[in-house]
């Protein structure tokens, strides 16, 4: 898809206008994706500017006005002519229609005359031959498509050995390949197999392999020649290297890094001398790690997400009892604002918990008033058990995880910190979508998304007992443990 | 993409949907069914809102089923099934609004559409523009949502994707990286356009309805 489908209208940012800063931030920021540092400069900003807090709700009004837009149930016909259609592909009644065709040509060809016959036959065998050739063309050249942005972006070999030296870069790779950021199966494999064999190996590859194969090839054809030529005359290049292999498995994963970075900091690597380059590519490397770890919590399921916070909400309780000695009933109070507040504020309130100590110097002050003003009182007392999970609490959060995801934390073990990072950034990703999960779905998208069992059991309820019943479940996962 | 063996375990035992469609994979219609039932509401709301009208989202929607029947003997799971089949909604919205058929149809629907406001409506309402007094009184109800609609059209095709995935599917940054082929620096920047869109094509209703709140506050 191209940035501009269509022009904009006058005065619309396009998808590539300039933006504010601040508003990419203050967005950011109620989307709950901001980076923690970046979310504790702006809260600190927030409780100073008023300003800034007026624009903040201007584009938060703008996004709860999104809830004006109607509600559009299916026709209830749908479902039925939706399967009724995908019964008839199944049957193969399409299929039948289709074989029944040529006894219908059959009537129709004796209209057409022998000499016209032979001249279509002699055409359709040499745009067959012509078709044929074309094909097998593309099937040897498949595999330099592949690899495209190799081809393209790497392609000074020089440079491509220097950084394959680099420590940082072998262990980015390395991290990143086990977080399943990048897979480079596909192009081995059309690589590995020779071109006669290639056609049936693509038919029988998943859909998704074979639509991004589709979409190398397209984007090789659209080159224009110089730069094809340039392409096939690098691929050319490669191949006669003593050290091709490690050489192309740089290549595109330096290509495939690349991409990942913003273009001032791709063009200063570029026009950079070899040792400031791999200065200024050992710095963006570490970016790199940490942005993947805050993207493995796709790895989590809605299940892992539920855990993860009822864990959460356990540790703060746990620190809160901490607090008994010098304030008695203090537990009670919480737990009794928690039973009132906002399931957003809750999750605001466990990020503050859980936020590193300001850096800056500006952030001493605790911002537990700032969603909720009944926890302004505790104020003083909650600052006192703030702090980042402690590697105990890591522990607990890992205990309760499922298999899936553990793996992943396994797969790292031996890198640094990284298995500590995953889970600080998994807490974090839990409040994040919890806080989302709770305070976003109608009663609609609650009915939608229960269990299909459950959902049968509240059928057979009156409608007043299911609405009941819906905002019960919700209710219920709102309840501080 | 290739899928692991274990990174498509890894879905399957964590996402329900992702369990349907395999059986989906092995002919089980009650579970293609099922799959149906799950996901029409969602798409339908999609394809309405980021499209010309109803009766196409509903064609759409099949389009994307049918889509994921005739290709279910290949299916292996490598994402959410939301996700995917988000994904599949993507293309399939914007080859429909690629071919000219569809171009025509669109016409035709926002002619529809400008009719379906109610000529009454419209005229009223340019004649409150012009006269400058639309701003002294609060819209309300339909008139309110189809201001907010007519705010969704200007923007544009990938803006309104990303928009209604991050508030109607409450996907995160990632997930929507994913559905739409970008990445998450990618999708922040375009959802702050179309926020930052949002917020200009509304400001007037907005700043009705906030105003007071906001200047307690700067005050």
């Amino acid at each position: 898809m191209k940035p501009n489908d269509r022009p904009s209208p006058e005065g619309m940012l396009a998808d590539d206008s300039p933006i504010d800063r601040i508003d990419e931030d203050l967005v950011a920021y109620l989307d709950g994706e901001l980076e923690p540092e970046q979310r504790m400069e702006l809260e600190a900003r927030l409780g100073s500017e008023p300003s800034l807090r007026a624009r903040l709700r201007k584009l938060q009004a703008g996004w709860e006005m999104l809830g004006q837009l109607p509600e559009v149930p299916p026709n209830p016909k749908l479902l039925e002519t939706t399967i009724r259609m995908a019964a008839i592909e199944s049957t193969g009644s399409l299929q039948r229609f289709e074989q029944q065709r040529p006894a219908w040509w059959k009537t129709r060809s004796g209209m057409v005359s022998i000499a016209s016959l032979v001249a279509f036959t002699l055409a359709v065998l040499g745009a067959k031959v012509w078709e044929e050739w074309r094909f097998r063309r593309e099937l040897r050249l498949l595999p330099i498509a592949m690899r495209l942005d190799g081809y393209l972006h790497a392609s000074d070999l020089g440079w491509m050995r220097e950084l394959a030296k680099l420590p940082q870069w072998r262990e980015t790779t390395t991290i990143a390949q086990r977080l399943g950021e990048w897979d480079f199966r596909l192009p081995a494999k059309i690589e590995g197999e020779p071109s006669s064999g290639r056609a049936a190996l693509l038919r029988d590859l998943p859909l998704e392999d074979q639509q991004s194969v589709i979409e190398a090839w397209q984007r090789f054809e659209q080159l224009a020649p110089p730069q094809r030529e340039a392409v096939l005359k690098s691929a050319t290049e490669v191949a006669s290297q003593s050290d091709r292999e490690e050489l192309l498995s740089t290549m595109e994963r330096y290509a495939r890094w690349r991409e990942t970075l913003p273009p001032d900091l791709r063009d200063q690597i570029n026009a950079a001398a070899t040792p400031q380059r791999l200065e200024l590519v050992a710095t963006a490397l570490k970016t790199s790690v940490t942005q993947w770890t805050q993207q493995s919590s796709r790895l989590l399921s809605d299940q892992d997400v539920e855990t993860i916070y009822k864990s959460l909400h356990q540790i703060a309780e746990r620190r809160v009892k901490t607090l008994e000695e010098r304030a008695p009933n203090v537990t009670e109070s919480v737990t009794r604002v928690f039973a009132t507040i906002e399931p957003r504020t809750e999750a605001f309130f466990l990020r503050q918990l859980f936020r590193a100590p300001d850096q800056n110097g500006s952030g001493g002050v605790p911002r537990f008033d700032f969603l909720a003003p009944a926890l302004s009182q505790f104020a003083p007392l909650l600052n006192q058990i703030r702090g980042p999970l402690t590697e105990d609490e890591l522990y607990v959060i890992e205990s309760v995880l499922g298999e899936p995801v553990t793996g992943t934390l396994a797969a790292v073990a031996d890198i640094g910190t990284l298995r500590e990072d995953l889970l600080r950034s998994w807490a974090e990703e839990s409040m994040r979508r919890m806080s989302w999960n709770r305070s976003g779905t109608t009663l609609n998208e609650r009915y939608l998304l229960l269990d299909p069992t459950r959902r049968d059991q509240l059928d057979l309820l009156p409608p007043s007992e299911i609405i009941q019943s819906l905002r019960a479940e919700d209710g219920r996962r709102r309840s501080f443990p | 993409m290739s899928v692991s063996p274990s990174t498509a375990m890894r879905y399957q035992q964590s996402d329900p949907d992702v369990r349907l469609m395999m059986r989906v994979r092995d002919d089980d219609a009650g579970a293609f069914e099922e799959l149906v039932r799950r996901y029409q509401g969602r798409l339908v709301r999609l394809f309405h809102h980021i499209g010309p009208s109803r009766e196409v989202a509903e064609d759409l929607t099949q389009e994307v089923f049918l889509r994921i029947y005739r290709s279910r003997a290949k299916y292996e799971p490598g994402a959410k099934f939301a996700t995917w089949i988000f994904t599949i909604a993507g293309n399939v919205a914007r080859n429909a609004a690629r071919s000219q058929g569809r171009r025509k149809e669109i016409a035709e629907a926002d002619t529809r559409r400008g009719r379906d406001d109610s000529e009454g409506n419209l005229l009223t309402k340019v004649a409150l523009d012009a006269s400058g007094l639309m701003p002294a009184r609060l819209v309300e109800g339909e008139e309110r949502a189809q201001l907010v609609r007519q705010a969704v059209d200007k923007l544009g095709e990938r803006q309104r994707m990303a928009l209604m995935l991050s508030r109607f599917e409450n996907m995160s940054y990632v997930e929507i990286a994913e559905a739409m082929d970008l990445t998450s620096k990618a999708v922040k920047s375009l959802l702050s356009r179309a926020r930052v869109n949002l917020r200009d094509a509304l400001a007037e209703y907005i700043d009705m309805s906030g105003a007071k709140e906001i200047d307690d506050e700067t005050e």
